[in-house]
């Protein structure tokens, strides 16, 4: 099961070095996506922690094969998780991320377009507090404490896109499980206190998530 | 093109409505940790403290507390507790070969009480150890019990006699009920007794007009009955012995002055140690100190010394006593603590400390 993840890499490379040679040889139909979602942790434990979170992508579409049906999308995206402390701080789990995606127009009911796709994406996690100051709109000053945990991972997904018009909804489920790193001031702190802390741990973030999204031609 | 313009308000009013999620604790509080001691461990220091404890074999542990006996065989994930009555914070003890030694002061005569099963019953000796001439002179408090082999016990003791007081030694059988008188000195205050076997024994105490810090040196062959000064060691505030085997022993004060003798007493070398010391010979070449802060090894009799890095789990090692069950294996305890090494000393594992959460 371990080399599914590198088979959909392999898989994402060759259908962009495809693009590329498709590119020198005709004009490529190249789209624009972003699209914005919810996203809800899988494992208990952590969804406990962050009830719920939000999901950003961007990325440029390129149509290949298949008279353009095969869509391949390198992006860049951002995923935070939001736990609210108290009034003035949040505990945030923030992913960074690069990646690609793959999908396919596999049928149409109507107007509606059902592409299945898989994405793969390297993520750099963070988990830290964001705290406020208290005021309110521009006056707001929010500042950030050092990172509690971090780490780096790859992550899967798989899912299907409905698409209507330029507007798509997508349900995916994501894999991944990053194994990621305390800060060492918080492992010398439990160890006075009495503790024995590992220095990285394996955490479940895979999720269940929801977009909505905008093509647009460029 | 129209569309593109609402997706910033979308997602603002997504990002509105997530910032509100409340979540239960932080997500550290999912990251794993676990207690380096057992909070069971409360019952030996919360309200409690221990007395006493020893390394029975590799990995059981007996002792003492003041509110009843300890055993563990697996360094305390699990551990016995029986509460019993403690006799009392009064007085001295003495442990060793199985018996446990507690002499309180009663009137002018102290009274000695044995226990063979790690102090859950206690017997108290009948017969009679100070006769009543000796009685008659002055009050008698014992400084120091020696336990050798056989549950024969020999009592260092102090005897106030008007402005001056006499040194003494007893020896108590226990298995026959006898006791005697082996050894007095007038005008001399006992600093310290001990023996490497049942015959040969050392020691130290200093005239009352003598200069200060001179200790004399005393050696016996014959299990205490008779006693010969072999030396004079300056320069030594209430010294103490520790025998290393019948031929070497160290005199130290808690000062940090300590001397090494390589000929049964007879001559000493002066050695550095290390202040607030206690010393237990595991071997006639290793030895460890107890230092005020830290520990010392020495694998050459107590001639050179090295001071151990000793910490557990960022704790400094730290106590008032020590057993070593061998040359590599020992533990380092206090009223409140416990700790163990099995090599000797380079690491060392906690096993009882007070953390808050053991309180809680």
């Amino acid at each position: 099961m371990r080399c599914a993840p590198k088979i959909g890499w392999l898989a994402l490379v060759w259908l962009l070095l495809l693009s590329t040679e498709l590119s020198a040889q005709e004009r490529l139909p190249v789209l624009f996506e972003l699209e914005a979602g919810i996203e809800r942790l899988d494992a208990g434990a952590v969804r406990a922690v962050f009830p719920a979170g939000g999901s950003l992508k961007i990325g440029a579409v390129f149509a290949v094969a298949d008279q353009g049906r095969l869509r391949l999308r390198p992006n860049a995206g951002v995923k935070v998780f939001f736990n609210e402390l108290d009034e003035w701080t949040t505990e945030h789990l923030r992913l960074i991320r690069l990646g690609g995606q793959v999908s396919y127009d596999l049928f149409f009911v109507g107007q509606t377009t059902f592409f299945p796709y898989v994405a793969a994406d390297f993520n750099w996690v963070a988990n830290y507090d964001a705290e406020s100051d208290g005021g309110s709109g521009d006056d707001e000053q929010i500042s950030f404490s050092e990172h509690y945990l971090r780490g780096t991972g790859f992550s899967q997904e798989v899912g299907v896109r409905a698409q209507y018009r330029e507007f798509y909804v997508k349900l995916g489920y994501e894999i991944f499980n990053p194994r990621l790193k305390i800060r060492s001031a918080i492992v010398e702190e439990d160890l006075a206190a009495g503790y024995r802390t590992p220095r990285s741990h394996p955490f479940n973030f895979n999720t269940l998530n929801l977009s909505i999204g905008v093509t647009v031609g460029l | 093109m129209k569309c593109t313009n609402q997706m910033p308000w979308l997602t603002l009013l997504l990002v509105a409505a997530l910032a509100g999620c409340k979540g239960e604790g932080t997500l550290l509080d999912v990251y794993p940790m676990e207690p380096i001691v057992n909070p069971e461990v409360r019952a030996l220091i919360k309200d409690n403290r221990i007395v006493h404890a020893r390394l029975a074999s590799r990995n059981q542990i007996i002792g003492i507390t003041e509110k009843g006996g300890f055993a563990t065989a697996d360094r305390f994930k699990s551990f016995a507790f029986e509460p019993y009555t403690w006799p009392g914070g009064q007085g001295v003890m003495g442990f060793g070969n199985g018996i446990i030694v507690h002499a309180t002061a009663e009137g002018a005569s102290f009274v000695l009480r044995y226990s063979v099963d790690n102090g859950a019953t206690w017997l108290r000796y009948g017969g009679t150890i100070i006769g009543e001439d000796d009685l008659r002179q002055g009050a008698v408090q014992v400084l120091k019990p020696v336990i050798g082999v056989g549950r024969l016990i020999w009592l260092l003791c102090q005897q106030d006699i008007g402005q001056g007081g006499r040194a003494l030694v007893y020896r108590v059988d226990l298995e026959s009920r006898s006791a005697m008188l082996c050894w007095s000195k007038a005008d001399a205050v006992a600093s310290d007794i001990d023996f490497s076997d049942a015959e040969t024994g050392w020691l130290l105490c200093a005239d009352r007009a003598g200069r200060a810090g001179d200790a004399r040196m005393l050696k016996t062959t014959d299990g205490g009955l008779t006693w010969a000064e072999v030396a004079v060691l300056e320069g030594l505030t209430d010294p103490s012995i520790a025998v290393v085997d019948a031929n070497q022993l160290l005199v130290y004060d808690r000062a940090g002055y300590a001397f090494h003798s390589a000929d049964g007493g007879l001559s000493y070398t002066p050695v550095t140690i290390g202040e607030g010391m206690a010393c237990q010979a595991v071997s006639a070449q290793t030895v460890y100190a107890l230092l005020a802060d830290g520990l010392a090894k020495s694998t050459d009799g107590g001639r050179t010394w090295l001071t151990l890095h000793a910490e557990a789990s960022g704790v400094y090692v730290t106590g008032n006593a020590m057993h070593f069950y061998s040359e590599r294996q020992g533990i380092v305890y206090g009223s409140d603590r416990l700790f163990v090494t099995d090599d000797g000393g380079e690491n060392w594992e906690v096993l009882v400390y007070p953390y808050d959460y053991v309180f809680e």
